[in-house]
């Protein structure tokens, strides 16, 4: 069948009285949750995992759709009336996004990033459409030591992008490999890293791992900063939309976002947070209002919210197609899929039609919810910003514990996520960030079977990553970035402020 | 010095992991590849990488991360330990002061309801877990509290273990309905 009629065959399962709900529910309780301050995208999906567990495979994606994207929007909305970025792709929305608040204008901030998304979100889906397709048969024929250096140069991608230390994302990665390898080696039966627990011959479940990561890290780090006064959110005063002048101001941004965030989004390399930087820039290079930058350029949020969200879409490219998650927010549904014993990659549009399609259907579904939901209840959202932040906590803590107990039932697994959530507010404490962490648990074991069976291939010649070309070419370019940043960094030091 | 003391925990994890992997049996002589060469790359990776971070922690002069040039002059967002991690402008952590009872007592009560999760209960554990983690964090409304305690803790017991059908510990007292 053609893309057309795939894409009609998946709107006939989305759009099912059940799914159309699952969809609605979805988009709802991540916004509901996405809007909670300090929880990103991938706080807000770990949180509702267990929520789809009951559901069919193709329901539960319908609802994650929406999570996946209500979550994203949720997480502007702090940046924007709070001045917390859920991750750091929304830090370019802080920047413009809470002095515009501040000047009264959040109406016309929040508005612009709905508005940019969602604009952004559908350009992307129907890109991804008709891309996805065409990359899963390329992606079929990609070997196994080429498989192997795509997956190197995604971890030094991401670990180069993000944080400030090359050297502590790549110790956070590695710590995540090792993390991935412990249990009973599903080639030989032999149990590695275990230390004799029994517990520990099924390997650490990363479900576990990342709810004690972003969720149970996040209320220590509350408890930690207890003294500290909080930010009153600002109020949204007046209504929420823009004016004309706001529009043509927003639109070319919009555009140009999407222009960034699409293709970045897409590579196996890329993630969300360098388009939104480059966005960023671009707006304010290309501005006729230079001086209000910094102080509520509109461009400002248009811009950076729309290559974020064409971003996240873009990364599906690479996660359903490749199966290599390039986000934390794609660890979390990678995670997902392996719950329902779905493995994305080469063989998904094959062998899950049907879960694909309606997966991609869901995406046009949630966009246009997230915009018909949000504008008008943008008002019921910013109420949860004054909840206590005490209560808020014991809430996170209480769903943290109900979602890795209900999926394991196993109050082992419990401890695990709190030992992690130790651990994760430690890393954050010592500036080691956290998603190359989670990125190595779940794309580690995919890498370890495409490292032997390259080497199963190659007879045990260890050298057939560099010899084949193509997978030569990939680690030279892994290599560049991960020596790029270095170099550049020591060039441009003396400008620097020390520390 | 957090950053000093977790680079040596980093080290140390480097260690544990080679030890391990080094203990791992190399696999019978049909496999070109057994189960011990993929942890010992990550080892080794991770010895290197570890190496040079104590090396960077320990150097004279040592800042807690620069700032990236991207977001410098961005606000460092308060705390922000969801997401995608400590980027955004300096170590997070380190620019106030951490109220180490608040920790201590968060995790004491984390480990509590863990423990008491099965003979307790799912609703009773968490309405007490929740109470006292609103008190660690400085909550002084002890009705309201309990209340919304409750009120979570069989609002979920409901959906879950009655409408969605995935077993919660029961406990002593067992609701009829």
């Amino acid at each position: 069948m053609d893309v057309l009629g795939n894409l009609l065959d998946g709107f006939g399962h989305a759009l099912s009285l059940q799914n159309l709900l699952l969809a609605m529910l979805g988009v709802t309780v991540g916004t509901l949750v996405g809007v909670l301050p300090g929880l990103g995208p991938a706080t807000t999906i770990a949180l509702l995992l267990p929520l789809t567990f009951v559901f069919d495979p193709v329901g539960a994606f319908v609802m994650f759709a929406g999570i996946y994207y209500g979550g994203m929007y949720g997480g502007s909305t702090t940046a924007i009336l709070l001045n917390i970025p859920g991750e750091t792709a929304s830090i370019p929305t802080t920047l413009e996004g809470y002095p515009m608040a501040r000047r009264g204008r959040a109406g016309a901030a929040l508005a612009t990033a709905a508005i940019g998304s969602f604009v952004a979100g559908t350009i992307s889906t129907v890109v991804i459409t008709f891309l996805a397709p065409g990359m899963s048969n390329i992606a079929k024929l990609i070997q196994p030591a080429e498989y192997f250096s795509i997956m190197v140069l995604a971890f030094v991608t991401v670990t180069s992008l993000m944080g400030d230390s090359i050297v502590r994302g790549l110790s956070s990665l590695f710590i995540g490999l090792t993390i991935g390898m412990v249990g009973i080696d599903r080639m030989t039966g032999q149990p590695r890293f275990a230390f004799g627990v029994p517990e520990l011959y099924e390997g650490l479940s990363v479900v576990a791992v990342a709810v004690g990561l972003f969720a149970v890290a996040e209320a220590v780090s509350t408890a930690a900063a207890r003294h500290r006064p909080a930010q009153p959110p600002v109020t949204v005063a007046g209504r929420v939309g823009m004016t004309r002048e706001d529009w043509r101001r927003s639109w070319r941004p919009w555009l140009r976002g999407t222009l960034f965030g699409l293709p970045i989004g897409s590579l196996p390399a890329g993630g969300a947070e360098l388009p939104t930087f480059l966005s960023y820039n671009v707006e304010k290079r290309l501005s006729k209002h230079k001086e209000e930058f910094g102080q509520g350029a509109i461009e400002g949020v248009a811009g950076p919210e729309a290559a974020n969200n064409a971003a996240f879409s873009g990364v599906l490219v690479p996660l359903l197609t490749l199966g290599i998650p390039t986000s934390a927010t794609a660890s979390m549904l990678l995670i997902a899929f392996q719950i329902y014993n779905v493995q994305p990659g080469p063989q998904l549009f094959d062998q899950q039609p049907v879960l694909v399609w309606t997966l991609i259907a869901s995406l046009y579904i949630g966009n246009v919810m997230l915009l018909v939901l949000n504008l008008p209840l943008i008002r019921v959202w910013v109420k949860l910003l004054s909840v206590p932040p005490a209560l808020l906590t014991a809430a996170i803590l209480t769903f943290a514990t109900l979602g890795v107990y209900s999926i394991s039932q196993s109050v082992f697994e419990v401890l695990i996520a709190y030992g992690f959530g130790l651990l994760g507010w430690v890393l954050h404490r010592a500036g080691y960030p956290v998603a190359p962490l989670i990125l190595g648990a779940v794309l580690g074991p995919l890498m370890e079977v495409q490292f032997r069976r390259a080497l199963a291939f190659s007879e045990g010649d260890p050298t057939v990553f560099v010899t084949r070309p193509v997978s030569l070419v990939i680690l030279l370019i892994a290599v560049a970035c991960l020596v790029g940043p270095v170099v550049v960094r020591r060039r441009t030091k003396p400008a620097l402020p020390a520390g | 010095m957090t950053q000093r003391i977790v680079s040596l925990g980093f080290l140390a994890a480097a260690v544990v992991v080679l030890a391990q992997a080094f203990s791992i049996p190399q696999g019978n002589g049909y496999q070109a590849v057994g189960p011990r060469a993929f942890p010992l790359l990550v080892g080794v990776g991770l010895a290197v990488v570890s190496v040079i971070g104590v090396v960077q922690a320990f150097r004279p002069g040592a800042a807690p991360g620069a700032a990236p040039a991207v977001v410098s002059g961005a606000d460092a967002p308060g705390e922000d330990t969801s997401g995608e991690g400590a980027s955004g402008g300096g170590a997070p952590g380190e620019d106030g002061e951490t109220h180490w009872p608040s920790v201590l007592m968060l995790l004491g009560a984390l480990a509590a309801y863990a423990l008491l999760l099965v003979p307790a209960g799912y609703w009773q554990a968490t309405t007490v877990f929740f109470v006292a983690v609103a008190r660690v964090l400085g909550s002084r409304r002890l009705v309201r509290d309990v209340l919304a305690g409750l009120v979570l803790a069989l609002a979920t017991y409901f959906l879950f273990d009655r409408l969605l059908g995935i077993t919660l510990p029961p406990g002593l007292i067992r609701l009829a309905f």
